[in-house]
């Protein structure tokens, strides 16, 4: 990337959630993060890693009793502490997000053109009409077709694709600069899921937005982001240019989940797995959390928890810098 | 991209059912019945409803008294009928008042969360505690006797059921994700919570306030036999039965009687209206 400017900051967040009759439960454990001007973040992990978690703090959509430490700085106003209003404004203005499920997301018993265009007169305070001239426009944009009849249909007479680039439109249509796409393609089939990012990749382009994208796919990561940032049990444990992150992982969780990839030249042979299961946030203890299922872990593993270093040209969360571990896999 | 015909069929039937009444014909006819008695039933009335005549008192039903006279001489039917906006207005407007508090209470509370919501949540329970119409007679004692009285003791004394249901269908209202992308939008909670979430709670409310009716049709009758209420000579369903209870023991029943039936009758009619929404929209997949 050529514009380096931050148009977005995580730094150290900690964020823990009540449970029921239960102690605050660590959620995210001091995640550090930074989407930069014009850049598609790409950000993956196993379910409960933190991922949307991450987004949400980013927009501020926390419950009320969340705790949040750490610092926040968005479109360069601190956000941390922040009011509702305060939040209210920037999202009004300045960040976007979409969502995993879009039939979910949108009022049911409202037409698409009320969605659409709520938004604009409420906040924009435009008339209606040009509202609404707007809103077929934007959909046109994202490739519906024939936006006018779209606009007064209901979502539930509306395909999940077709709701989803509906969803799109409402956040284009605020003009963002940091648009936060929460797992926008993953309740969808294959073909709508390419059709879709490549109209996320192309409005991005056009418009010079920030995008945080979230997935569990690593590979619809690595091939549509520039940087993508990996998370495991609340932390980034590593972040570099998706095309180092796929050749070169520097940690060895990404490297076990490359690996686990069913690939061409493996068919037929049993899928490398990695051992165990995933733990959340809240079950990590002192050490690093990915230790137990590590096929490097050394006896200190358990007992420091390793900060976010360069590593090569990412950063990465390991104790076993990433040559060392290259050298004891050939000595095996 | 085509359109497969069946996302239309299924558009269309979604939109007949919103068409489709959810009430039957019965209790179209039997709310309509009261609509009209409520409305049109003083000038309804033949005969003036406190003309008194000593001369002819507990007479039974005759052609010139269709349903008798009272322990005055005045015409029962005639009674009922200018009676009529009282006893059903009254329940009506302690149920318009109770949900419109109620729900503005439990939406309140739902959406604040945190040390309000648990505030209001055990004001709540506390006045729980007490049945409606021991409130009511808190309130009585407090402010006077009279119809306005008693219409505001049980506005009151029906919060609490209103604001309790209107807080637990909120408080999972609040937890759902479009109230989020909303939130995402710049929306202002207050707009959120005029324009989406209380269309969408609306069939809720509407059950629990018309079946809130039948009971306070109910009470309000009962403030009024016991005479807290409206005021003689002000007819109305509930003092028409405590009026005609002495003449039911001497064999005079009309009066108790004709009373007691339209009350019965009027909270049938509204409470299987109330069971049939119930019904229609419990099913609602949302």
């Amino acid at each position: 990337m050529t514009d380096e400017q931050v148009v977005l900051a995580m730094n150290d967040v900690h964020l823990s959630l009540a449970r029921r009759g239960e102690a605050h439960a660590p959620i995210l454990r001091g995640v550090t993060l930074e989407l930069r001007a014009g850049e598609i973040l790409g950000l993956v992990g196993e379910s409960g890693s933190g991922k949307s978690m991450t987004a949400r703090v980013m927009a501020g959509l926390l419950p009320r009793d969340a705790k949040l430490e750490g610092g926040l700085n968005v479109l360069g106003m601190p956000m941390m502490h922040a009011s509702d209003r305060e939040w209210r404004k920037l999202r009004s203005s300045g960040v976007g997000m979409i969502f995993q499920d879009p039939r979910a997301h949108i009022d049911p018993v409202r037409s698409v053109g009320d969605f659409l265009v709520e938004a604009l007169v409420q906040i924009r305070k435009m008339t209606r009409a040009s509202a609404l001239a707007r809103a077929a426009a934007a959909l046109e944009e994202v490739g519906v077709s024939d936006p006018e009849a779209r606009l007064r249909q209901y979502p539930h007479e509306l395909s999940g694709g077709l709701l989803q680039r509906v969803m799109i439109a409402s956040t284009l249509l605020m003009e963002p600069s940091v648009l936060l796409a929460d797992e926008p393609t993953t309740a969808l089939d294959v073909t709508t899921q390419s059709e879709l990012m490549s109209i996320l990749q192309e409005q991005q382009r056009a418009r010079g937005m920030a995008v945080l994208f979230i997935t569990h796919d690593l590979d619809l990561a690595a091939a549509i982001s520039h940087r993508v940032a990996v998370m495991y049990a609340g932390q980034v444990v590593e972040l570099g240019s998706a095309q180092v992150l796929d050749t070169a992982p520097r940690h060895p969780y990404t490297e076990a989940l490359l690996d686990s990839r069913p690939r061409r030249d493996t068919r037929g042979q049993r899928l490398a797995t990695i051992a165990g299961s995933p733990i959340s946030a809240a079950e990590a203890r002192g050490g690093c959390a990915f230790r137990d299922r590590c096929r490097h872990a050394i006896d200190d593993c358990s007992v420091i928890d390793p900060p976010l270093v360069a590593s090569g040209s990412s950063l990465s969360r390991c104790l076993i810098d990433h040559s060392a571990r290259a050298r004891s896999d050939h000595d095996d | 991209m085509t359109r497969p015909a069946t996302v239309h069929a299924a558009g269309d039937i979604a939109l007949a059912q919103r068409r489709r009444s959810p009430l039957s014909v019965g209790s179209w006819i039997g709310l309509t019945f009261l609509a009209v008695l409520a409305v049109l039933g003083p000038w309804l009335a033949l005969k003036d409803p406190n003309a008194i005549d000593l001369r002819n008192i507990l007479g039974d039903p005759s052609p010139q008294h269709w349903l008798g006279v009272d322990s005055t001489g005045r015409d029962i039917l005639s009674r009922l009928l200018a009676g009529a906006p009282v006893s059903l207005l009254g329940p009506l407007v302690v149920v318009i008042l109770a949900t419109i508090a109620g729900s503005a209470l439990g939406i309140f509370s739902a959406w604040r969360g945190g040390w309000i919501d648990t505030f209001i949540s055990r004001i709540l329970d506390i006045l729980f505690a007490f049945p409606a119409l021991l409130l009511a007679f808190l309130a009585i004692a407090l402010f006077g006797t009279g119809l306005q009285a008693a219409v505001i003791a049980l506005a009151v004394a029906y919060t609490p059921y209103l604001a309790r249901l209107v807080r637990s269908v909120a408080l999972r209202e609040r937890q759902l994700p479009y109230v989020a992308a909303l939130e995402v939008q710049g929306q202002r909670q207050l707009r959120i919570i005029v324009a989406h979430v209380i269309p969408r709670l609306s069939p809720f409310i509407l059950v629990q306030a018309t079946l809130s009716f039948g009971y306070a049709l109910l009470d309000l009758a009962a403030l009024n036999f016991l005479g807290f209420g409206a005021q003689p000579p002000q007819a109305d369903w509930g003092s028409m039965v405590a009026d005609g209870l002495p003449a039911l023991l001497t064999g005079h029943p009309y009066e108790a009687v004709s009373a007691s039936l339209l009350i019965v009758v009027s909270v049938l009619i509204v409470n299987s209206a109330g069971e049939q929404l119930a019904d229609r929209w419990s099913g609602r997949d949302d």
